[in-house]
């Protein structure tokens, strides 16, 4: 049994033990709370460098970034405070969202977080300018907030106008453009339509336009065109509607009224105030216009009919000398139709074998003797008959048609010809009108090569037509594409001569084997007063001679104008007076029985 | 197990037998420290057990009256130490509901490694109180005085009735029911 001393002796130990044990504790939790404060001051120091870090970025931002509290502004940046203008008297911090006219777009937004709207916001001066915004939800100083973000679209806005405008304005005179004006007139038809009132679409087309471009340059055609537009837009009313079509087309559409109609008066005016000279540089510009005028509802009830025919109105005017208006009548309407008609079978038409070819024969003039024929297409359309090229040509030219046509006319004239030559027609040439769009160099030179190879025709028994104006359309490359066919034997003939604007410069640097006289002239020999006829004819033959061409003239169908023509010394003719244009075996047949002599001594 | 409990354990052994008898369960036990604690520190809670059933030994007592009758001087002197507790929590049913949700959560700040028991409570009616002890160190019945000290501190007429349940994954499991008296009387 411990004594009462070894007891307490043991207590006493056992306290100081504890209290050793308290001092450790104690030293260690200092430690511990020591590292902890310092990792305290660590954290610390990271969230401001964060926060200063964030905040320059917020300062730096080109977006305009603000901080709404309770609908008012609680925090702005540089860039918010640049937008808004803030001045010395105005303080954006405490502005709200109505004075900068953005309440009800916050509202919207507010709902669709991170989504973007543009809309209007107002400056502190009260101006107004473009944004585009964008809010999302936020803690701020431990309150529900929002954060906008906006940037300022004015220029972009800006940009964004200019384009709806020359997406919809021609550039040159300031009306509408086509695409503009025929959403207009649609618009101005639906309420024509709705109020029963009459409008008229007016096709305006200058007269000779491309002359004044190519004498006097395209700055003083467009400064033409401009003050043209000006005075039509006096003359006009406010609500009546201006475009430009095309280069020197314009399309204006008339509102009627109820006290209102269009009188010839306003027509004529219309073509006076287009042909008032302009004066650019020193030269004093006139040019008439032709205008052809289609009705609502007359004439057509829809955008496209009303300008399709006023169109169809403005040729006839053209073809009636120009310098007229043309309102649409039944006879236009005939032709629209008959067009459509045409351009309806056009394109099954060649594989229906519509086509076909007939073949007029070249006489000499000295012997009677036929030397060559020349090939006419024909369709046989099955509504309208047998058309001739100029009914149907100009259509397919617009499309690829004339392509195949082309090709197709130039191996079944070669097919046949060498057939007839098989048949004992042996000399006779055939000769193959081009059209514009054929006279593409390498592509032709393709397809004659390409003719004369399937049918095995001589190139010397192929005579090329063209006529004056067509070669005269691209001199350079015509003339490349001629001398390669010429090179091959191919003859060149010119067709029309006379009626074009040939430059006598060019016509012996061509491969030409052959000039026809153009059937006008020949159409006024030999009747009383034909003098002027003669002299031309006469001209043309001595000219062709002078170059050491062939010369051969068409449409002869008179005995005194083969006789003119023979004093003359025209070299050959065709035309009805020795026959007219046969299919192959009736040319055969006729060609068979044939006397030169017998033909030439009735001629006599 | 922390240091203040063994300190008060020690304290009273002192003053309900005598300093020889604490001495000699010291002793007679296997402890870390050869029995010096510092109520900042935390000991193996084998400890407690050791010489607790030392001092049943010693004295003859049968060691759950031993711990009931330390719980209810531990509560009171954890009363005296911790004073503001009180004030904030008037009554038992408060006091005992405020144990796991804010007197523990408070232990814990202060002794990361603090190893508490759960309470889990349930009030029943006004009168009426569960308190479900949970613990791996199966002292309930030193939680059953730290409930009996709690109602002698407030002076409340509250019958408290212990029921022992099956162990969980968790450890022992004990239901005590806190009834107050007026309630007992008119349920």
């Amino acid at each position: 049994m411990p004594s009462p001393d070894e007891i307490l002796q043991r207590k006493l130990q056992r306290e100081i033990s504890a209290r050793q044990q308290a001092e450790t504790l104690l030293e260690q939790k200092s430690l511990e709370l020591f590292i902890e404060a310092q990792e305290r001051q660590e954290t610390l120091s990271r969230l401001k460098e964060s926060e200063a870090r964030y905040r320059l970025i917020v300062e730096m931002s080109p977006d305009a970034i603000l901080v709404e509290i309770d609908s008012r502004i609680a925090f702005a940046n540089s860039a918010a405070t640049r937008l808004f203008a803030e001045t010395g008297s105005q303080r954006l911090a405490g502005a709200t969202l109505s004075q900068l006219g953005l309440a009800n777009d916050i509202e919207l937004l507010g709902e669709k977080s991170g989504e973007r709207a543009d809309t209007v916001a107002t400056r502190l001066d009260g101006s107004v300018v473009d944004i585009s915004l964008r809010c999302m939800p936020m803690t701020y100083d431990g309150r529900n907030a929002t954060q906008i973000v906006m940037r300022d679209i004015s220029e972009r806005k800006r940009l964004e106008q200019q384009l709806a405008y020359q997406a919809t304005h021609d550039a040159l005179t300031g009306v509408s453009n086509r695409s503009a004006l025929l959403l207009q007139l649609d618009e101005l038809l639906v309420y024509a339509r709705r109020y029963q009132v009459p409008c008229w679409v007016a096709f305006l087309d200058l007269d000779r336009f491309k002359q004044i471009n190519d004498r006097f340059g395209h700055r003083a055609g467009d400064t033409l065109l401009a003050a043209i537009t000006t005075r039509l837009r006096q003359l006009l009313r406010q609500d009546d509607i201006i475009g430009r079509y095309g280069g020197d087309e314009f399309i204006l559409v008339l509102r009627g009224g109820a006290d209102s109609i269009l009188t010839p008066q306003l027509l004529e005016r219309i073509m006076q105030v287009v042909c008032e000279p302009v004066e650019v540089d020193g030269h004093a510009l006139q040019v008439t216009c032709s205008l052809g005028i289609a009705a609502f509802p007359d004439d057509g009830d829809s955008g496209r009919i009303l300008l399709e025919r006023a169109d169809a109105a403005m040729y006839r005017a053209k073809e009636s000398g120009r310098n007229l208006y043309q309102l649409y009548n039944g006879e236009i309407h005939a032709r629209l139709l008959e067009r459509a008609q045409i351009e309806r079978h056009l394109i099954d038409a060649l594989a229906r074998e519509e086509f076909f070819l007939l073949y007029q024969p070249k006489v000499e003039v000295a012997t009677g003797k036929v030397t060559g024929v020349e090939a006419l297409l024909r369709w046989r359309h099955p509504e309208l008959g047998v058309l001739t090229p100029d009914r149907f040509i100009p259509m397919a030219e617009e499309t690829v048609l004339i392509n195949t046509l082309g090709l197709w006319v130039l191996r079944e004239a070669c097919r046949q010809c060498a057939a007839l030559h098989q048949q004992g027609l042996s000399e006779l040439t055939v000769a193959v009108n081009l059209s514009a769009r054929q006279l593409n160099g390498p592509e032709l030179i393709r397809m004659v090569h390409e003719a004369l190879q399937s049918s095995g025709l001589a190139p010397s028994s192929l005579e090329l037509e063209l006529t004056e104006s067509l070669m005269m359309s691209n001199v350079e490359q015509t003339m490349t594409t001629l001398r390669t066919l010429h090179a091959r034997g191919v003859k060149i003939s010119v067709d029309d001569f006379g009626t074009g604007y040939s430059s006598f410069a060019y016509l012996n640097r061509f491969p030409l084997s052959c000039l026809k006289i153009d059937r006008q002239f020949v159409a006024g020999l030999g009747e009383p007063g034909a003098h002027e006829a003669s002299v031309i004819t006469r001209t043309l033959i001595q000219l062709s001679h002078s170059l050491n061409l062939t010369v051969v003239a068409e449409g002869v169908e008179t005995r005194e104008q083969l006789q003119v023509l023979r004093d003359q010394g025209c070299d050959q003719i065709q035309g009805w007076l020795h026959s007219k244009a046969m299919e192959p075996e009736e040319l055969l047949i006729s060609m068979r029985a044939y006397d030169p002599a017998a033909w030439l001594s009735t001629m006599r | 197990m922390k240091g203040i409990i063994f300190r008060e354990f020690l304290d009273l052994v002192e003053s309900q037998f005598s300093i020889e008898t604490a001495d000699a369960i010291i002793a007679a036990s296997t402890l870390s420290t050869g029995g010096a604690y510092t109520s900042v520190g935390t000991y193996p809670h084998q400890e407690m057990v050791d010489m607790v059933s030392q001092l049943s030994s010693h004295t003859g007592l049968p060691v759950p009256d031993l711990l009931q009758h330390f719980g209810r001087h531990l509560f009171e002197r954890l009363a005296t130490h911790h004073p503001t507790y009180l004030q904030t929590h008037p009554d038992v049913f408060t006091m005992l509901k405020a144990l796991d949700n804010h007197i523990h959560v408070e232990v814990r700040k202060l002794y990361s490694d603090a190893e508490l028991p759960t309470f889990e409570h349930e009030q029943i009616t006004d009168g009426r109180l569960t308190m479900t002890y949970t613990s791996s160190r199966r002292m309930a019945d030193l939680a059953f005085g730290l409930i009996e000290g709690c109602i002698r501190h407030f002076g409340e007429a509250i019958r408290v009735e212990r029921q022992d349940l099956p162990d969980d994954e968790r450890g022992g499991r004990t239901r005590f029911t806190l009834v107050r008296m007026d309630d007992a009387v008119s349920g």
